[in-house]
């Protein structure tokens, strides 16, 4: 779990529009960053934590769509809450295709945007300790000889020490030792332990090759 | 006898033959006057004679007297002195008397005797002449050289003389009286015949004047009386043309004497208000023309010279109707060009007025239609521009009710949202303003504007559009320029026009160039411009000339009175639009307007400009079913 704090950023071209959202995104405690274009929010957006991003559909040179499809490419995924006046269809297609996660129709009620935003900041604070985990473990996994890699999935397959002695060809004290130096590297203290940190790396990395093929960090 | 004009032939003038018949009766009378003449002049000539004669033959019998009278005194007188006195009288008595004898019978241009010409004078005369013949040898006789010798020789013999004498004397004195009673009888005649002559002079010159008499009744018969007739026939026949005519006419006509008082009226007129003729006979024009116009009519009726420029007059029907007219004056003088009164012709124009208000009442309604549409176009983006300030007071509200019901309040922390959400509450008013400002029928409202407002006005409604559309809007607004005098909703509507052409044809450009620039400037002659350029697909090069035509669209969906509309109003605001192709395949629309605009433009549209007659409505095409897509 991390303790970052969580930030809505906030894009829309209408001064008062883009206020307003501040003022009431404030007013429940959240911390926000807002932007009048597409443009200026990416000259400003490092990700450091968990964020979503409130942006209006239509503005001017880039619309919200293409700002989205731009994050995406990438790599930079946040989940976006699109305020629109008029949802109509193929947009509605294009933002499925994008993966887009809400949309908001205006007018809206302030709450119900809240609610939102407080459901996509909890997914993406998941999302971003999913991710700080997959990193944790993948720079454990990082640190792992291509051997011990090789010993690790027969581990994992539930080979004894004997049968992966005999398939490395070395003795089973040496396939103790590189188990020993697998749990150091993993910093796991059991078999138990261990087994369930690859499980869960490669449930993690599954699913972000699943969700997101050129995700990356 | 028939008078009449003789039934004419075909083309027969019957003026000439009346005149053909006066020159005969005038021949007829100068010939009558001719012979009159030259049968009065010789027997008035014979009538100057006979009064000679008469006086002549009078005068005979008193030389014969005279003639006894010198032979006696012959007789007494026995001096030589006297005596030769005395003859020398007897001789120079029958020297005359024997003259005029002589002039009565054989005639004498001294004495002025035409000589005998009647049988019964020669007669008379016949039978006097042996009496006159004694006379005469006698009296010779009397003066024979013996008798005288006698007389000179001193008194020898002079005893015998007397006796001789008075024997001859004797002679004298005794057919002196057979004489005079013949010659008393000759004058007699002479005077009958005399009183013959007057007689038939009287009878002949009445029978001249008779006849000339009848000629000239024959004339009054024959050609007055047919000419008159011609001539009032004529005049009826012409009187009833012109009737017929002034009764046809399909405008009405009264004739005013000059107090201003119908004298006459056609049929039109009475029907236009109301009146029988006989009612309008004498009244007075106040009766029939609307009351604001009486000063106007009586100004244009006084005028006596020349046809005055025809004058809108409004008559008042007698039912209370009133009547438009065009009326076109005539001034009417007499010969010596006295003022007599004045003629009007009338012609009704209410139908013609209700016609041209009821176009331009469509032509308000068919912009109003247009602004509405405009505004349909933009609805959505409108919708989305009203939302803005919408949700922005919503979520200041929500921000407000939590910061309240998180207790950690502070009426300074809610100063700045609720201020915030006033703004935003006047923005959204502000749109709805424009909005409804655009979509009202309001007709003639023409006022000062400043053109920049309405530019701006006009691009914050079709900003959201633009936005979603992707096109830049830049805006170029002068700052010096002068107020103009327009109406306000329809120049916008112009603007209108013209923004949302540009936006259909910005729609397949490549989205980072899709421009529109809208700048004001000042023109030369102190007017302002506005020109609204853009980078789109622009129209082909012949499009231009028909390009504000009514119906003509180069788009599928376009109805092709947008620019119809827009030129319609800028030219009703005395402005000129025109449009080019710009360098880079874009269209260029200029609108210009003159500060000060039309001195009488009141904001009505004028109906005819749009249809304008130059460019013909192609009706044939309006009626197809698909919308006119020359060149799309």
């Amino acid at each position: 779990m991390t303790t970052t704090t969580p930030v809505v950023y906030i894009v829309d071209d209408d001064a008062d529009m883009r206020d307003s959202l501040v003022y009431l995104m404030q007013s429940v405690g959240l911390v926000t960053e807002a932007y009048a274009s597409p443009h200026d929010f990416f000259q400003a957006y490092r990700r450091s934590g968990p964020a979503c991003l409130v942006c209006d559909v239509r503005m001017p040179e880039v619309s919200g769509l293409e700002l989205y499809e731009r994050l995406v490419a990438e790599g930079a995924a946040l989940p976006v809450i699109f305020m629109t006046a008029y949802a109509d269809v193929p947009m509605a297609i294009r933002a499925m295709k994008s993966g887009a996660i809400e949309f908001v129709e205006k007018p809206f009620h302030a709450q119900t945007l809240l609610e939102r935003v407080q459901l996509a900041l909890s997914e993406d604070r998941r999302r971003w300790d999913e991710k700080l985990r997959f990193d944790d473990l993948e720079l454990r996994m990082g640190l792992l000889t291509d051997k011990e890699q090789e010993a690790l999935s027969l581990i994992m397959d539930g080979s004894p020490n004997k049968a992966i002695a005999a398939r490395f060809d070395i003795t089973e004290r040496a396939v103790e030792m590189r188990r020993a130096s697998i749990m150091k590297k993993l910093q796991v203290h059991s078999l138990a332990e261990l087994i369930r940190l690859v499980t869960e790396f490669r449930l993690l990395s599954e699913n972000r090759t699943r969700r997101r093929p050129t995700a990356g960090g | 006898m028939s008078l009449s004009i003789p039934p004419a032939e075909p083309h027969a003038n019957p003026a000439r033959t009346l005149d053909r018949r006066y020159w005969c009766a005038l021949g007829l009378i100068a010939a009558l006057m001719v012979f009159h003449q030259l049968l009065l002049q010789p027997a008035l000539v014979r009538l100057t004679s006979d009064a000679p004669v008469i006086n002549v033959a009078g005068r005979q019998r008193m030389l014969s007297q005279k003639l006894s009278k010198a032979a006696l005194a012959l007789l007494t007188v026995t001096e030589p002195q006297p005596h030769e006195l005395r003859r020398r009288e007897l001789e120079s008595v029958l020297r005359e008397w024997t003259q005029a004898h002589r002039g009565l019978r054989e005639g004498d241009e001294g004495l002025r005797l035409p000589g005998i010409n009647s049988a019964a004078v020669k007669a008379a005369f016949a039978e006097v002449d042996p009496y006159y013949q004694a006379m005469v040898d006698a009296a010779n006789e009397l003066l024979s050289d013996d008798y005288a010798t006698m007389v000179l020789e001193g008194h020898r013999g002079l005893s015998e003389i007397p006796s001789a004498k008075a024997a001859v004397v004797q002679k004298i004195l005794a057919n002196e009286n057979a004489f005079l009673t013949r010659m008393h009888a000759i004058v007699a005649l002479y005077e009958a015949e005399s009183r013959q002559h007057m007689a038939q002079l009287k009878i002949l010159g009445l029978l001249i004047m008779a006849a000339i008499l009848g000629t000239l009744l024959l004339v009054q018969f024959v050609v007055v009386r047919p000419a008159v007739q011609l001539v009032g026939r004529e005049f009826e026949h012409s009187e009833a043309q012109y009737r017929r005519l002034v009764e046809s006419m399909s405008d009405g006509l009264v004739v005013h004497d000059a107090q201003e008082r119908v004298q006459f009226a056609n049929q039109r007129f009475c029907e236009m208000v109301g009146y029988q003729l006989h009612e309008l006979r004498g009244a007075p024009a106040a009766i029939f023309v609307a009351d604001g116009n009486r000063r106007r009519y009586d100004e244009f009726c006084r005028q006596t010279e020349g046809t005055t420029a025809p004058v809108e007059i409004t008559l008042r029907h007698r039912d209370g109707r009133f009547i438009e007219t065009l009326a076109f004056p005539q001034p009417l003088s007499d010969p010596e060009g006295k003022p007599q009164g004045f003629m009007l012709i009338l012609t009704d124009i209410t139908v013609r007025r209700q016609v041209e208000q009821r176009n331009r009442e469509l032509a308000e309604h068919l912009a109003h239609a247009d602004r509405l549409k405009s505004m349909g176009q933009l609805a959505a983006g409108l919708a989305h521009e009203i939302n803005q300030p919408l949700g922005a007071i919503s979520n200041y509200a929500e921000g407000c009710l939590t910061t309240l019901s998180t207790g950690a309040r502070s009426d300074q922390s809610l100063r700045e949202p609720l201020q915030r959400i006033l703004k935003a509450a006047l923005r959204g008013g502000e749109i709805i303003r424009r909005v409804r400002g655009f979509t009202q029928f309001k007709p003639h409202a023409v006022d000062l504007a400043q053109i920049n407002d309405l530019v701006t006005d006009m691009d914050h409604l079709c900003s959201t559009e633009a936005r979603s559309k992707g096109i830049e809007v830049r805006l170029e607004l002068a700052a010096d320029l002068p107020q103009v005098r327009v109406d306000a909703i329809q120049i916008q509507q112009v603007f209108a026009n013209l923004i949302q052409n540009a936006f259909a044809a910005l729609e397949n450009t490549e989205a980072y160039r899709r421009r529109l620039t809208i700048r004001t400037s000042r023109t030369h002659e102190d007017g302002v411009e506005v020109m609204i350029s853009d980078s789109g697909c622009g129209f082909p090069a012949d499009a231009i000339e028909k390009l504000f035509e009514p119906f003509y669209s180069t788009r599928q969906e376009g109805t092709g009175l947008g620019l119809a509309i827009a030129r319609s109003i800028v030219e009703a605001h005395g402005g000129v639009i025109t449009a080019e192709t710009n360098s880079d395949g874009g269209a260029t629309f200029r609108c210009r307007l003159s500060a000060d605009g039309p001195p009488d433009y009141d904001g009505n549209l004028p109906a005819e400009s749009m249809w304008n007659p130059s460019t013909p409505v192609n009706t044939a095409a309006a009626d197809r079913d698909a919308p006119i897509s020359v060149n799309s």
